[in-house]
C-alpha cells in the first residue's frame, strides 16, 4: 500500500487478554454475591429468630428457677436474698435489668433502668400462700442480639467471599488452562490464515491422551470445514470470474454493436425520411408546374393525369411523415413540449385551416367552444396534429353534411380537463372495425370505400399522442348515424401573455430538495420552460441554506432523506418566521397515513406521491401555490 | 482400766467424782454464764471436782482440746456436754473411746445422729442420760401467753387472733421444735388465724427488718411470737420505730429470759420471756452425783425434759433475781438429790422450786 500506513484493528490484537475469564469472572462475582447477601439476609433473619426465642429461654430461665426463690424470698421478707437472685438474674445474658416492686411498695433493683436501645420486658406476677407479693421485671437488652446477629452475618459474608475469591481463582486458571488459552492459539491461527495458507489445519495444542472430545474439537473441526469450504469456494469463485470475463468481453462487443445498429437505424429514420421526402416534394412541386405549364399551353387534357401524380406524391408525404412520428413515438423519442398557449387563438387557426377542407367535399364546418378558454400550457403542434387528423378524417368521409369542433372545459374524475369533441355525420363505423380502430396498420378504408387521402396510421397516431400529451381519446359511432371521436387532456392553465407586471412573462423560483438525483434533474427539466427558474438542493442542510439566500416564491420537498429528513426541513422552514410563508409542495414516494397527513397539515400547503402524478398536475400545482402567495 | 471406768462405782469414793463441762458458751451470753453460774454452784454444794473447759468455737479446735483433755492427767469421771451441730456425735463417741461418761444438755443430737445411734444408753455405752429443755412446749406456752393477753388486750379485740411468728434457724431442731409447739397451740384454738412464721436466725437485726414488714402484710396482727428474745426484741424496737406501741395494740414474747428481755418484760413491752433452762447442767450434775453414789436416775428415767418458765410481770422480780445477781450459792442443789435427800421419792427439778428456795430464804449455805 502506497502512502501513510494505515492499521486495521485486528480483532482481538490490542484487546486485553482473558476477556471470557474477566467476564466469567465478574457474573460468578456478581452472582455470588447477590447470593451471598440473599443468604446472609436470610441467615440474619433467622439468626434474630432464633436469637429471640432465645431472649424468650431467658424469660422462661427466669420462670422455672428464680420465680420460686424470689416468691420464697419475698415471703419471708429475705430481701437480701430476693436481692441476690435480682443479680444472679442481672448476670443472665442480654438482661439489663430487674426490678421487683412488692406489693407493700417496696422496691428491689439490680441493673440500671436505663431505656436506651431496643429492649425487651417482661413481667412476671409474684405470689405465694395466695398472696400476691408483687411483681418482677426484667428487662432485656435486644442490643446484643443485634451485635450477634449482625457480626455472625458478617463472618458469613467474609467467609462467602473468601471461598469466593478461592473458587474464582480456581475458575479463572481451569478456564484459561482448558478453553481461553485455545482459543487464543484458534485466534492466532485464524488471524495467520492466508490463502495460501488454506491447506494448513488448525490444531489443538494439548495432550491427545485419555482426552474426550469437546466444544473446542467441534470448533476447530468447524475452522477446519470453513477452510476446505473456503477453499472449495475460492476455486469455484476464479473459475466463475474467468467466464464472467470472457461473457463481459462478449457483451460489449454485442453491446457496441447494438448501438451501432440503433444509431444506423436512428440516422437511417432520419436521413431516409429526408431523402424520401425530398424527392417527393421534387415530384410534387414539379406536378404542379408542369400543371401551370400544361394550363397555360392549352393542354387542358393532361392536367387530370398531372393531378393524381401530385396527389399521390402528396399522399405518399403525409404517408411518410406519419410513419415517422409512429416510429418516433413507438421508440420512446417522442416528447411532449408544452408551452403557454392562449386556447381561442388557437382554435380560431385551426378553423381558418378547417374551412377550406369543408368546403371541398361540400361540407359544414362549425367550431363551438367555450367562452373564456384563456391560456393554458399545451404542446400546440400535438394538439393541432391530432385535431387536424381527426378533422381530416371527418371530413374525409363525410359528403355534403356536417363535421363539428366542440371544446369543452369540465371537470374529469382526475381533476379538470379539457374536451375536444370532432363530430361527423359521415357513414359511421361498424362496431368489428370500432374495435381495431387504434391499432396501427388496420385501415378503415376496405377496397371501394376508400377515400382519398387516408394514411391508415391516423388515429392510433393519434391515440399515442394522446396519450403523451396525458389524456386519452375515444370514439362514439354507430353505422349511418355518423362519428364522435372525443379528446380529453388535462387542462393545465397557464397566466395570460399580457401578466400584470407590464406584460412581462413572470418567472417564479422553484427549489425543489430531494436527494434523489435523478428525480432532481427531471424535475428541473420538467419546469424549466414552464414559467419557472428551478435550483435543486439534495439535502435538508443545503435546502434551508438556499432557502434563507434565495427565498423562492415555492419549495418541492422530498420527505425521505438521509441525514435531516424532509420532515425536519419542514418544522426548520415553518419555525423560521421569514421561510414560514413559502409554500411547501411535499412530493414523497411514501404512502402517508392518516396520522402523517395530519402532521404535514398546516405544514405543508400541499402533497403528492411520487410516480402517481403527472408533470402538468405538478405544473398546475405549482402554478396554484405560488400564485395562491403571489396574490396576497 | 478401761472396764473398770466403765463399771458404775459402788460406796464411798476414794476421792471426790470429777465432771467436766464444756462450756460453749459465747462470750458475754448471760445464758451461758448462768449455766457455768449454777452448774458451778451445784458442784460446790455437792463436792464435786468440776472443770469448765471453755471450747473454741471452730469445730476441729474444739475436737482437739477435748481430746488433749479426755487423755490428759485431768481426765474427769463425767462429761456433761452440749451436741454442737457442726460437730455432732463426734465428741460422744470420742469420750465412748475414751471411756468417760457423757451427759447431754441443752441440745441434743441432730435426728440423723440419733437414728444410728438412738438415745442415751441404747448404742453408746458412755452416754447414760440426757436433760433437754422441753422446746416444743416452751413454743406451745409462749404462744398461750401471748393469746391471753391479747385477749386481754382489750375489747377492740374480736374475731380471730392474727399470730405471726418470727422462726429461728429452719434447720436448728429447737426452732423446730418451739415452732411446732405455736402450731399446735394454734390449732387446738380456733379463734386464732395463725398468719405466717418467717425465719429470722434468732437475729435482733433480721427481726427487725421482717416485724414491720409482716405488720404491713398483715394490718390485723395483733400477737407475734418470737423463738427467742433477741428477735422478739429486735421487732419491738422496729415496731417502735414505726410509732407501733408493743404490749397494746400488738402483743411480742420471746424465750431465753434475757436480761434485756426481762427488762422489756418489766416496761410491758414484751408479753413474756420463757427460760430456766439454764439451770439443766446443774440438774445434770445432780443426777451424775446420784448416779456416782449408787442411784442411778434410770430407774425414773435417762432422757429428761425440763418445762421453762414464763417470767411475766408477777414474778419478774423473783426471776430478775434470779438471773441477775449471779449468786448461786445460797441455792441448795442437794436438795434435788436422793443421795442428800433420802426423802426425795422423785426429781422434781424446777425453776419454781428454786425460786421457792430463795423466797424462802433458804438459799446458801448454813
Amino acid at each position: 500500500m502506497n502512502g501513510p500506513e494505515v492499521t486495521l484493528p485486528v480483532p482481538g490484537a490490542e484487546r486485553p487478554r482473558r476477556r471470557l475469564g474477566t467476564r466469567l469472572l465478574r457474573h460468578v462475582v456478581l452472582v455470588n454475591l447477590a447470593l451471598s447477601l440473599l443468604l446472609a439476609t436470610g441467615e440474619v433473619l433467622l439468626e434474630w429468630r432464633q436469637e429471640r426465642h432465645a431472649l424468650q429461654g431467658v424469660f422462661v430461665l427466669v420462670q422455672s428457677g428464680y420465680l420460686g426463690p424470689i416468691e420464697y424470698g419475698l415471703w419471708n421478707f429475705e430481701h437480701r436474698q430476693v436481692q441476690v437472685q435480682l443479680e444472679a438474674i442481672r448476670a443472665l445474658p442480654d438482661v439489663r435489668y430487674a426490678e421487683i416492686l412488692t406489693s407493700s411498695g417496696e422496691q428491689l433493683s439490680a441493673g440500671l433502668p436505663s431505656r436506651e436501645g431496643p429492649t425487651l420486658e417482661k413481667s412476671f406476677g409474684l405470689y405465694r400462700e395466695g398472696m400476691d407479693l408483687g411483681r418482677l421485671k426484667v428487662v432485656l437488652s435486644t442490643e446484643g442480639v443485634r451485635q450477634r446477629v449482625l457480626g455472625r452475618a458478617a463472618l458469613f459474608l467474609g467467609e462467602s467471599f473468601a471461598a469466593l475469591l478461592v473458587l474464582s481463582g480456581l475458575v479463572l486458571f481451569l478456564l484459561h488452562r482448558m478453553v481461553t488459552r485455545h482459543l487464543e492459539a484458534l485466534a492466532r491461527q485464524a488471524r495467520d490464515l492466508d490463502l495460501q495458507g488454506l491447506d494448513r489445519p488448525f490444531t489443538l495444542q494439548r495432550a491427545a491422551v485419555s482426552r474426550r472430545v469437546d466444544e473446542l474439537d467441534d470448533v476447530v473441526g468447524a475452522l477446519n470445514e470453513m477452510r476446505i469450504s473456503l477453499k472449495a469456494g475460492l476455486a469455484r469463485q476464479e473459475h466463475a470470474r474467468a467466464e464472467l470475463e470472457i461473457a463481459n468481453s462478449r457483451l460489449s462487443l454485442a453491446k457496441a454493436a447494438a448501438e451501432d445498429a440503433d444509431r444506423a437505424k436512428s440516422n437511417f429514420l432520419a436521413n431516409m425520411g429526408h431523402e424520401l421526402k425530398t424527392p417527393l416534394n421534387h415530384v410534387v412541386l414539379y406536378a404542379e408546374l408542369l400543371e401551370e405549364e400544361l394550363r397555360q399551353l392549352g393542354h387542358a387534357e393532361l392536367v387530370p393525369d398531372l393531378q393524381k401524380i401530385r396527389n399521390a406524391g402528396t399522399h405518399l408525404s403525409e404517408i411518410l411523415g406519419d410513419l415517422l412520428d409512429m416510429a418516433r413515438l413507438e421508440a420512446g423519442k417522442a416528447f411532449a413540449n408544452p408551452t403557454r398557449v392562449d386556447l381561442a387563438a388557437f382554435l380560431e387557426d385551426l378553423a381558418a385551416v378547417a374551412r377550406p377542407m369543408a368546403e371541398q367535399g361540400g361540407n359544414a364546418f362549425k367550431l363551438s367552444a367555450d367562452p373564456e378558454l384563456g391560456w393554458i400550457r399545451m404542446d400546440a403542434p400535438k394538439l393541432r396534429q391530432i385535431l387536424l387528423n381527426l378533422l381530416g378524417n371527418a371530413f374525409r368521409f363525410t359528403s355534403r353534411g356536417m363535421v363539428g369542433l366542440e371544446v369543452r372545459r369540465e371537470e374529469g374524475p382526475e381533476g379538470r380537463r379539457l374536451r375536444f369533441t370532432v363530430r361527423d355525420t359521415g357513414p359511421g363505423i361498424s362496431p368489428e372495425r370500432l374495435a381495431r380502430l387504434f391499432i396501427p396498420f388496420h385501415q378503415l378504408e376496405q377496397p371501394g370505400t376508400r377515400a382519398p387521402g387516408g394514411t391508415g396510421l391516423g388515429l392510433p397516431l393519434c391515440d399515442r399522442l394522446c396519450r403523451l400529451l396525458g389524456g386519452t381519446i375515444t370514439v362514439e359511432s354507430a353505422e349511418g348515424q355518423g362519428s364522435a371521436f372525443t379528446v380529453f387532456l388535462p387542462h393545465v392553465p397557464a397566466p395570460p401573455e399580457s401578466s400584470p407586471e407590464g406584460g412581462e412573462r413572470r418567472t417564479h423560483r422553484l427549489l425543489v430538495v430531494d436527494d434523489d438525483a435523478f428525480f432532481r434533474e427531471g424535475m428541473v427539466r420538467s419546469l424549466d420552460g414552464e414559467g419557472f427558474v428551478v435550483e435543486s438542493a439534495p439535502d435538508g442542510e443545503s435546502a434551508l441554506l438556499a432557502a434563507k439566500a434565495r427565498r423562492p416564491d415555492a419549495i418541492a420537498l422530498d420527505l425521505m432523506m438521509p441525514g435531516m429528513d424532509g420532515w425536519d426541513v419542514l418544522r426548520r422552514l415553518k419555525a423560521d418566521p421569514q421561510l414560514a410563508p413559502i409554500p411547501v409542495l411535499v412530493l414523497t414516494a411514501l404512502d402517508l397515513d392518516a396520522e402523517q397527513h395530519l402532521r404535514l397539515r398546516g405544514q405543508a400547503e400541499a402533497v403528492l406521491r411520487k410516480g402517481l402524478f403527472r408533470k402538468d398536475e405538478l405544473v398546475r400545482m405549482v402554478h396554484r401555490l405560488v400564485l395562491s402567495t403571489t396574490s396576497e | 482400766m478401761l472396764l473398770s471406768g466403765l463399771l458404775p462405782l459402788r460406796g464411798a469414793p476414794p476421792r471426790p467424782m470429777s465432771v467436766t463441762f464444756l462450756d460453749a458458751g459465747e462470750r458475754g451470753s448471760a445464758f451461758w454464764a448462768a449455766c457455768a453460774g449454777t452448774v458451778s454452784a451445784a458442784a460446790q454444794d455437792l463436792g464435786v471436782r468440776l472443770t469448765l473447759l471453755p471450747v473454741p468455737h471452730w469445730p476441729g479446735e474444739r475436737l482437739a482440746r477435748l481430746k488433749r483433755h479426755l487423755e490428759g492427767p485431768e481426765r474427769p469421771d463425767y462429761l456433761i456436754l452440749t451436741i454442737h451441730k457442726g460437730i455432732r456425735a463426734a465428741e460422744l463417741e470420742m469420750a465412748e473411746a475414751a471411756g468417760v461418761r457423757t451427759f447431754v444438755v441443752n441440745a441434743g443430737l441432730l435426728p440423723v445422729d440419733s437414728l444410728r445411734l438412738g438415745g442415751p444408753r441404747e448404742r453408746l455405752h458412755t452416754w447414760i442420760g440426757q436433760m433437754l429443755p422441753d422446746e416444743e412446749e416452751a413454743g406451745a406456752q409462749l404462744a398461750r401467753q401471748l393469746l391471753a393477753a391479747s385477749r386481754a388486750g382489750g375489747p377492740h379485740r374480736q374475731g380471730a387472733i392474727a399470730v405471726a411468728g418470727l422462726g429461728g434457724r429452719e434447720s436448728d431442731l429447737p426452732a423446730q421444735q418451739r415452732k411446732a409447739g405455736l402450731l399446735r397451740v394454734l390449732s387446738e384454738d380456733p379463734m386464732t388465724d395463725l398468719t405466717q412464721v418467717v425465719p429470722a436466725h434468732y437475729e435482733a437485726t433480721v427481726a427487725a427488718e421482717k416485724a414491720p414488714r409482716l405488720l404491713r402484710r398483715y394490718p390485723r396482727l395483733s400477737v407475734l411470737w418470737a423463738a427467742n428474745d433477741r428477735m422478739a426484741l429486735g421487732a419491738v424496737r422496729a415496731l417502735q420505730a414505726q410509732g407501733r406501741r408493743p404490749g397494746r395494740d400488738v402483743f411480742v414474747g420471746g424465750i431465753d429470759w434475757d436480761p434485756e428481755a426481762l427488762e422489756a418484760v418489766r416496761r410491758g413491752e414484751l408479753v413474756t420471756t420463757l427460760g430456766g433452762h439454764f439451770l439443766d447442767p446443774a440438774w445434770a450434775l445432780v443426777l451424775l452425783y446420784d448416779y456416782h453414789h449408787g442411784r442411778d436416775f434410770a430407774g425414773e428415767r435417762v432422757d429428761w425434759r425440763t418445762r421453762l418458765l414464763p417470767a411475766t410481770r408477777a414474778n419478774l422480780d423473783a426471776v430478775t433475781r434470779l438471773v441477775g445477781d449471779r449468786d448461786w450459792s445460797r441455792f441448795d442443789f442437794r436438795a434435788f438429790s436422793k443421795v442428800c435427800t433420802p426423802s426425795l421419792q422423785k426429781y422434781a427439778f424446777s425453776v419454781e422450786a428454786l425460786l421457792a428456795q430463795s423466797r424462802r430464804g433458804t438459799g446458801g449455805r448454813p
